[in-house]
């Protein structure tokens, strides 16, 4: 390429570039702009209208959807309290779990093939997860019950799935399973890029096993904390397939879900209007709480 | 990080050897009841019902196969493996394809609107699919696209966009870029710079998002559950709902046929182990 016109060529040069630049974002742009941003659009829009998604009758309700979620519809408000006591448990368990078990298992020789035990219920669909558990759970079946009866504590069987009081812990156990094995892969990668030397000199100079733990890990997987976390927290705010396969919202919506909830009412009940509505609060929900981890990430990264 | 990170052992918990035994112990109790739910699924697809209800937890009297059989015939998980294999594998490579491309315009080309095209497109990373289900499945229905492959592959394509984007970009920043302006500077196409240099650089980011969307889209059930009305067209995920309906009076087809479904992720984490590691480490370490 001659660069005859030193100035205009590279101008020219330049909006070439950028010409070329767009043609290759041009596919991505496209499907996501008609499968992606524009329903998202379509979905606000319809959030304010009353329309059972059959013809194509649709009636302006302005706000209504929304006053009705928040004041009238109770099962509404108990699967928006159920969604977030879920994510608090699903974002700080398996949190917990993950590191712990790392820190664990990243001492001993073989810590690998540990880490891929605890990862294995990770490759498994959701809705795989579901169906093992309540065959787990089935009173035919009861294995919690075997294992209660083998250490003497008959007493304490129950149909935990079945009954109100404790059908949400026993639905989030699965999810507990299966997420520590997606935060196990990443807390075991983070501690082994820790320089092996920092722990050897802690060690040398008198640390406990605790105090380096302490020290040196939990400040040095922080980055790693923050992504589990905020990985388990929106795949819990949107926890739909193990429910669905395990309870479907029952005993009586004791573990309805945000998301469950939106499905019935939009493809069981036919209210569209009103499922669309329910998904634009998920997704603010979702929204508020990237902004306080975008936070708490950033807030860090000052200090430090 | 690297995958050749120091494999010797950090923090050394207690400074008695014995000590050390118990608790290399207890981590293996741990490991074995982290296990026992597939233990439990596995020992019971080769059992009688007879010999489930006296007990789920021993060992089965005979290794019989034939609950693998009759789950295989009976929920017609043949046509399903096809279909959830053809869906997932052109889904990838598309995927991975249209993500590529904008992952190598986001980090070798300048052009107006850069970042924010780039933030546009990482926003969806956080968007809920249940946002866009209503107005999906209007368009689908629409263009005549529900329960068909080309439905669900655009449907999968357009979600995994964001997340491959992200991902791909970071992976062509660690490829140097010396030998794509070399390739220019010989009289290259920047698609040829892209196709026969870039693209083969970077191959390691590409097989660990090919192995990472096809385990997503192969265990995918909401997408598959609103969009899939046709029996014939099933995916497995959809099968294995079917099947807690069907078969919950046969437990050993029940859990043979879980099994079943769950083979295609077990194989290529066996075979893919380092990749599919990396790949979902690949966003805690940027």
């Amino acid at each position: 390429m001659s660069v005859v016109h030193p100035h205009r060529g590279r101008t020219r040069r330049q909006r070439q570039e950028m010409r070329t630049a767009y043609l290759f974002l041009l596919p991505a742009l496209l499907v996501y702009l008609v499968f992606v941003f524009w329903p998202v659009v379509q979905s606000i829009y319809y959030g304010f209208f009353e329309w059972s998604g059959l013809g194509k009758e649709m009636t302006f309700v302005g706000l209504r959807n929304y006053v009705e979620m928040f004041t009238t519809d109770a099962v509404f408000l108990q699967s928006l309290g159920n969604s977030l006591i879920s994510t608090l448990v699903l974002a700080v368990v398996p949190t917990a779990l993950g590191l712990g078990f790392a820190a664990l298992f990243s001492s001993l020789r073989g810590g690998g093939v540990y880490r891929s035990v605890i990862f294995l219920p990770y490759l498994v669909a959701m809705v795989a997860v579901g169906t093992i558990w309540s065959w787990i759970y089935n009173p035919r079946i009861d294995a919690p019950g075997i294992l209660l009866q083998a250490v003497g504590l008959q007493g304490w069987m129950h149909d935990w799935l079945g009954d109100k009081a404790t059908a949400l812990a026993a639905a989030l156990v699965p999810g507990v399973w299966r997420f520590t094995g997606f935060a196990i892969v990443i807390f075991y990668a983070a501690i082994q890029s820790i320089p092996v030397d920092l722990f050897e000199a802690a060690r040398v100079d008198g640390a406990s096993g605790w105090q380096s733990f302490w020290k040196i890990t939990l400040p040095l997987v922080r980055q790693a904390m923050i992504i589990v976390v905020v990985w388990m927290t929106m795949d819990a705010l949107k926890l739909f397939d193990l429910i669905f396969t395990l309870t479907r919202g029952n005993p009586n919506h004791a573990t309805e879900m945000i998301a469950t909830w939106m499905f019935a009412n939009t493809f069981r009940h036919y209210k569209m209007g009103y499922g669309a509505a329910m998904s634009v609060v998920l997704f603010l929900i979702i929204l508020g709480f990237s902004i306080i981890y975008i936070r708490w990430a950033t807030r860090g990264e000052e200090e430090a | 990080m690297s995958a050749s990170a120091d494999k010797r052992p950090r923090i050394r918990w207690g400074r008695v050897r014995a000590g050390r035994l118990v608790l290399e112990l207890l981590v293996v109790l741990l490991c074995l009841a982290w296990l026992s739910p597939f233990y439990l699924l596995l020992v019971n697809t080769f059992k009688t019902m007879p010999e489930i209800s006296a007990s789920p937890v021993a060992l089965p009297q005979s290794l019989r196969l034939d609950a693998y059989a009759k789950a295989w015939k009976e929920a017609h998980l043949g046509d399903y493996y096809k279909n959830s294999l053809a869906i997932a594998s052109v889904s990838v490579v598309l995927s991975v394809g249209v993500s590529s491309l904008a992952a190598y315009a986001f980090s070798r080309m300048r052009f107006l609107g850069k970042q924010a095209l780039f933030f546009f497109l990482l926003a969806g990373v956080m968007l809920p699919l249940q946002v866009v289900l209503v107005p999906l499945y209007r368009l689908m229905s629409g263009l005549d696209l529900l329960s068909s492959y080309r439905g669900m592959i655009a449907l999968y394509v357009a979600f995994t966009i964001p997340f491959g984007v992200f991902i791909l970009t970071g992976f062509f920043k660690t490829v140097p870029v010396e030998i794509e302006e070399a390739a220019l500077i010989d009289g290259c196409s920047r698609f040829q710079a892209y196709w026969k240099v870039a693209l083969p650089l970077a191959a390691p980011g590409l097989v660990t998002m090919t192995i990472l969307e096809f385990v997503w889209f192969w265990n995918e059930y909401l997408v598959a559950l609103t969009f899939i009305q046709e029996e014939a067209m099933r995916t497995v995920m959809l099968g294995v709902m079917v099947m807690a309906n069907t078969f919950q009076l046969d437990f050993s087809k029940l859990t043979a046929g879980i099994v079943i479904s769950v083979v295609p992720p077990i194989i290529v984490y066996i075979f893919f182990q380092k990749y599919l590691i990396r790949g979902l480490t690949a966003g805690a370490l940027k």
